[in-house]
């Protein structure tokens, strides 16, 4: 039998989880209370990043100290993959705030590395379209950039 | 993967998910891109352009253009300079994979097959068969 700790959610809803999990994550464990809760993370979103700590309970502790690593690396696996692919826009970035706030690099690398997958290989009006922005660029600073960035053509 | 790309492909957004996050966030996924995709970010408006052209993206860029360096590269005076570092450094492995070269200068000194050069410093030794040995100042 496994022990376990308890999390409240900023909006008072309790998680009992396994402490192997927040022994993982050590910013989980100061949460770990009888009158503390979470001050920045709902209910709604700490369920989903439990369930993704869940998930990955038995996983290899990772070496962050090697940041290049994390950055060549694309891939996101199936299991991480199906779970973001099906969270809503809100939710997603909630995620990637808790998982920035409760210091869990892993989820943080995988909300980030889903949204700069819909960055690349999308053209700039796509990329405008998908994120909703408007270019408030004048025509002429947009030429300025464009001779300015002639460079990276160069290859 | 097609499955997921399509996916992707049809996610939109009601916001800037990127302008949103702490800047520090827009910019770890930044950083995730490619220069080609970092340069076309900095055309999709002007807080993209801010975080496509931060000093710690380029910076790294920079460091893995250099691996191969012998000598690692020395920080700008400014770290708003890492960006035109780099594409100092992008020119340079451009020229150098096309075999181009911008000025031939030639050391006159030697009388005979010159057959070991190191340079250091801004200094050049090279040894010839015509038995001398010459420093040469390559900064000038």
């Amino acid at each position: 039998e496994n022990e376990t700790i308890t999390l409240r959610s900023s909006d008072g809803i309790e998680f009992h989880i396994d402490a192997r999990i927040a022994n993982r994550y050590t910013l989980l464990n100061n949460w770990n209370g009888e009158n503390a809760s979470l001050p920045n993370v709902t209910g709604k979103v700490l369920e989903k990043v439990l369930e993704w700590c869940e998930h990955h309970i038995n996983d290899p502790p990772l070496n962050y100290d090697n940041d290049d690593s994390r950055r060549r690396n694309f891939e996101i696996d199936d299991w991480d993959e199906n779970f973001i692919n099906c969270v809503n826009q809100d939710m997603l970035f909630e995620i990637i705030l808790a998982a920035n706030y409760l210091d869990i690099k892993p989820l943080l690398d995988i909300g980030c590395k889903t949204v700069a997958n819909m960055i690349k290989s999308k053209s700039l009006e796509e990329i405008r379209s998908t994120f909703n922005i408007v270019n408030d660029f004048t025509p002429e600073e947009e030429e300025a950039i464009r001779r300015e960035n002639e460079w990276a053509d160069d290859q | 993967n097609g499955i997921y790309f399509l996916k992707n492909n049809m996610r939109y957004f009601t916001f800037d998910i990127v302008s949103s996050l702490p800047e520090e966030l827009s910019i770890q996924i930044l950083g995730f891109l490619s220069v080609k995709s970092l340069i076309q970010c900095q055309l999709v408006c002007k807080r993209w352009r801010n975080f496509a052209s931060d000093p710690i993206i380029w910076k790294r860029k920079c460091f893995e253009l250099a691996y191969h360096d012998i000598n690692t590269i020395k920080s700008p005076s400014n770290p708003v300079l890492w960006y035109s570092l780099y594409r100092k450094l992008f020119k340079r492995e451009n020229n150098w994979e096309s075999g181009r070269v911008q000025t031939v200068d030639y050391l006159k000194g030697h009388s005979s097959r010159i057959f070991f050069v190191a340079i250091k410093d801004g200094m050049a030794v090279s040894l010839a068969w015509d038995r001398t040995m010459r420093f040469w100042d390559v900064e000038r």
